[in-house]
């Protein structure tokens, strides 16, 4: 049986430090869909002749959870505190478990900001359970070659599995709890129908384009589509060329205090984990750039 | 007539450019009263660092502080919005956090100074040396 439609989210844009980005979680009243935290797309243009280190988001702390970024478009240099430097191109993924604290950075590479082009990305945010918060943090990167690709019966609906089980394949992904992520590329016409553990909380993303889910509803670009959890799998036909994501995941059921960059499980804990970003106790970033 | 009031009225010019605008005149000159500088906002993400934080320094007792406002959802303000107030002394920091839903917390603290905020409109605080 398929799951119904709880409802269907427009994203509204936030700046966030100037940088405008579509977010669809949280919302007004909806603080979370358990384990998901915070769902924020962002696309721009870059014109070119700039230097990296003018563009992106510089040297920020995390706690308690893991920010996880699919890239679409261009490719995102990531340097953090344990000494880490990633460029990921479209098509992958950088999935870190901020864990105790780490201080990290995301930036278009030197070269994308001299030549310019297209920059675009999905970063979202998983919870971690309060016995798990404070790990050591864990940076997992993932190519678009590395990333398991799956193609519908039609062929016209290619899907990526980032991290999680799903249609007979696993995600290199290693999870902090269970979880089912994937990215598609659906053509006009395209149909997949994905299983769905039934207690996992789900939600699909459409970047652009449209598509007819379970075969109820039509939802457009920016839609955030949340299921109920009451079937086994969701389905969707692609009504003209579309991409999306899929986050599945089994809720941690546990109070929240999420604040700017930290998730844990109470104000206190947000408190302390200020006080060890301000004492240097989540590392150092010094970035270094050629230009 | 009109020269004395020149005068007088220079000379409290003078002594208002003598005090910091951020200052206060307190009844008790053991207590200093300041105004806490502007909120640097910030929306669950990864501009907290990024932001330019506006802080401001009492060299006398050599301590920084600085006001950050977490917006809880990011969109629109609300009454579980985390407010935190921040005093630094060299390694030494003590963090006063607070929500108009009327949560509140303090973390750490700085030897030898009593630091308060003002419990009604949370625009000034104190600091008693003790």
């Amino acid at each position: 049986m398929k799951r119904s439609i709880h409802k269907i989210i427009p994203a509204q844009k936030v700046n966030m430090g100037g940088i405008i980005l579509d977010q669809s979680l949280p919302i007004h009243g909806v603080e979370q869909i358990d384990p998901f935290l915070l769902i924020h797309h962002w696309a721009s243009k870059l014109p070119g002749g700039e230097r990296e280190k003018d563009l992106g988001v510089g040297p920020h702390p995390h706690r308690g959870f893991s920010p996880v970024t699919l890239i679409f478009k261009g490719a995102v240099h990531h340097r953090d505190s344990l000494g880490t430097k990633s460029i990921i191109r479209a098509g992958g993924a950088q999935w870190m478990n901020s864990g105790k604290g780490i201080v990290h950075s995301e930036r278009p590479p030197k070269e994308l900001a001299e030549a310019g082009g297209d920059f675009e990305l999905i970063q979202f945010w998983a919870n971690t359970p309060a016995n798990r918060k404070m790990e050591p943090a864990k940076y997992q990167p993932l190519t678009a070659e590395k990333t398991p690709w799956i193609t519908s019966e039609d062929g016209k609906v290619k899907a990526g599995l980032v991290a999680g089980e799903a249609l007979g394949k696993t995600g290199p992904i290693e999870l902090m709890t269970p979880m089912q992520v994937m990215r598609f590329e659906i053509g006009k016409g395209g149909k997949m129908e994905v299983p769905i553990p039934k207690n996992f909380n789900a939600l699909l993303y459409l970047l652009d384009g449209k598509a007819e889910i379970n075969g109820e509803r039509h939802a457009g670009a920016k839609d955030l589509v949340w299921f109920k959890n009451d079937g086994e799998s969701i389905s969707f036909e692609g009504l003209e060329e579309t991409r999306a994501i899929l986050l599945a995941g089994e809720p941690i059921n546990e109070p929240l205090a999420t604040y700017g960059p930290f998730v844990m499980n109470n104000q206190t804990q947000i408190m302390e984990a200020l006080r060890d970003y301000q004492m240097g106790k989540m590392g150092v970033l010094i970035e270094e750039f050629d230009s | 007539m009109k020269r004395k009031e020149f005068i007088r009225n220079m000379s409290l010019i003078g002594v208002g450019l003598g005090l910091a605008p951020w200052k206060l005149a307190t009844a008790n000159p053991s207590i200093q009263k300041f105004r806490l500088p502007p909120a640097s906002v910030h929306i669950p993400h990864g501009n907290f660092a990024s932001s330019q934080l506006e802080k401001l320094t009492i060299s006398e007792i050599n301590l920084e502080c600085s006001v950050q406002l977490f917006l809880r959802n990011g969109i629109e303000t609300c009454e579980s919005d985390l407010i935190v107030c921040s005093f630094q002394r060299g390694d030494e920091i003590l963090l006063v956090s607070y929500t108009e839903s009327g949560e509140s917390s303090v973390e750490g603290k700085i030897e030898g100074l009593k630091i308060a905020l003002e419990p009604l409109n949370r625009e000034h605080f104190t600091v008693t040396e003790i």
